[in-house]
């Protein structure tokens, strides 16, 4: 009588604990639910603030990964320009971040500077400054220029090294060169 | 009289001597071979005029169409006593990279000066003299094979032989 006392005890424990899974969920797993799943960085802003992905949740943003030097570099800014025209700023966000840890924030602003000077072209997106996180986390070959597309909620979506087009292909690249406009229309519209 | 001429010398000459401190350090930068290679070895000579210079540092980056290696060169030229003139020898090593950029950063008067606003670009061509595929494997001997194929078949004949004749 003891022996099936104790079973029947061993049995009604399992079975509570089994159960309770299936019942109303925890405070933790009600968190769960509701957890941001995008991806998340943060970089130093050229008024020196500090930002992250995140704060930018519910627009696509367009992570463009450089530095001042970068011959190619200049031909993306000329695409990210079109983009940047393109769409509304309920839409998207271009974030440029120079990932050269020589560089400063004054060199940033004189690029941006003679940019304008020689190409009639206002780099007026947010720009900053990484701190070693995104290079290492987004850019794998170690080439600039580095372009990371994220989706409203943060999802790395698209992530190529090498200059991309908007509409068409810049001259002086190759044919296989990737259009942009495919994939941001596909997550804006 | 005299007392605004010796006036105007000194205006003059402290002018003079603070835009010789201020003044930026130029260069000309000469590459050796003039037209570089792909993964080659690059000797960079630089003439450095402009103040007291202490240390100057050759900045190379290699470069495709579209898209730079973010690794290169941040490496102190050595000057040449002789010469005055700044060197450093340089070895490429992205076979991709079908140009590169290079910049001098100066120490100049205990001032650093980057002149990478004004970095300069050289082409590099392709690494020629190869016709096809060069295989490096291809360093065995010619027919070695072959010589192994016969002496097998040799062999083989002689033991068929020995059967025989038992």
């Amino acid at each position: 009588m003891k022996k099936v006392k104790i079973s029947f005890l061993i049995l009604f424990i399992f079975l509570i604990s089994l159960l309770s899974g299936c019942f109303e969920p925890s405070e933790k797993d009600v968190s769960n639910n509701e957890k941001d799943i995008g991806d998340n960085f943060t970089f130093t802003a050229l008024d020196g603030s500090i930002k992250s992905l995140k704060d930018y949740r519910g627009k696509v943003v367009v992570l463009d990964m450089w530095a001042t030097w970068c011959g190619p570099c200049r031909t993306m800014m000329k695409e990210l320009k079109k983009i940047y025209e393109n769409y509304s700023r309920d839409d998207l966000e271009i974030i440029s971040v120079d990932i050269d840890p020589r560089e400063t924030v004054q060199d940033v602003n004189n690029f941006r500077d003679e940019f304008f000077e020689n190409n009639g072209i206002e780099l007026d997106w947010i720009f900053g400054m990484d701190n070693g996180s995104i290079s290492e986390k987004y850019m794998n070959e170690g080439l600039i220029p580095t372009l990371a597309i994220f989706d409203q909620k943060g999802r790395l979506h698209f992530r190529e090294a090498g200059v991309c087009g908007f509409v068409e292909i810049p001259s002086g690249l190759p044919n296989d060169t990737t259009l942009l406009a495919p994939i941001l229309n596909g997550l804006i519209d | 009289m005299k007392k605004i001429l010796i006036a105007t010398i000194v205006i003059l000459s402290f002018f003079a001597s603070s835009l010789l401190v201020s003044a930026e350090p130029t260069y000309d930068i000469t590459l050796n071979p003039s037209s570089p290679v792909k993964e080659s070895t690059i000797k960079f000579t630089a003439d450095v005029s402009n103040g007291t210079i202490s240390e100057v540092r050759l900045i190379v980056k290699e470069c495709k169409d579209d898209f730079c290696y973010t690794d290169g060169f941040n490496v102190s030229m050595t000057k040449n006593a002789s010469s005055g003139q700044y060197e450093k020898e340089i070895k490429l090593t992205h076979g991709e990279a079908n140009n590169i950029e290079y910049w001098l950063v100066i120490k100049s008067n205990g001032v650093w000066y980057d002149f990478q606003e004004s970095y300069l670009q050289k082409d590099l061509k392709a690494s020629g003299g190869t016709n096809g595929n060069s295989n490096s494997n291809s360093k065995k001997t010619p027919g070695f094979e072959l010589i192994v194929f016969i002496l097998s078949i040799a062999v083989l004949l002689f033991v068929i032989r020995q059967k025989r004749v038992k």
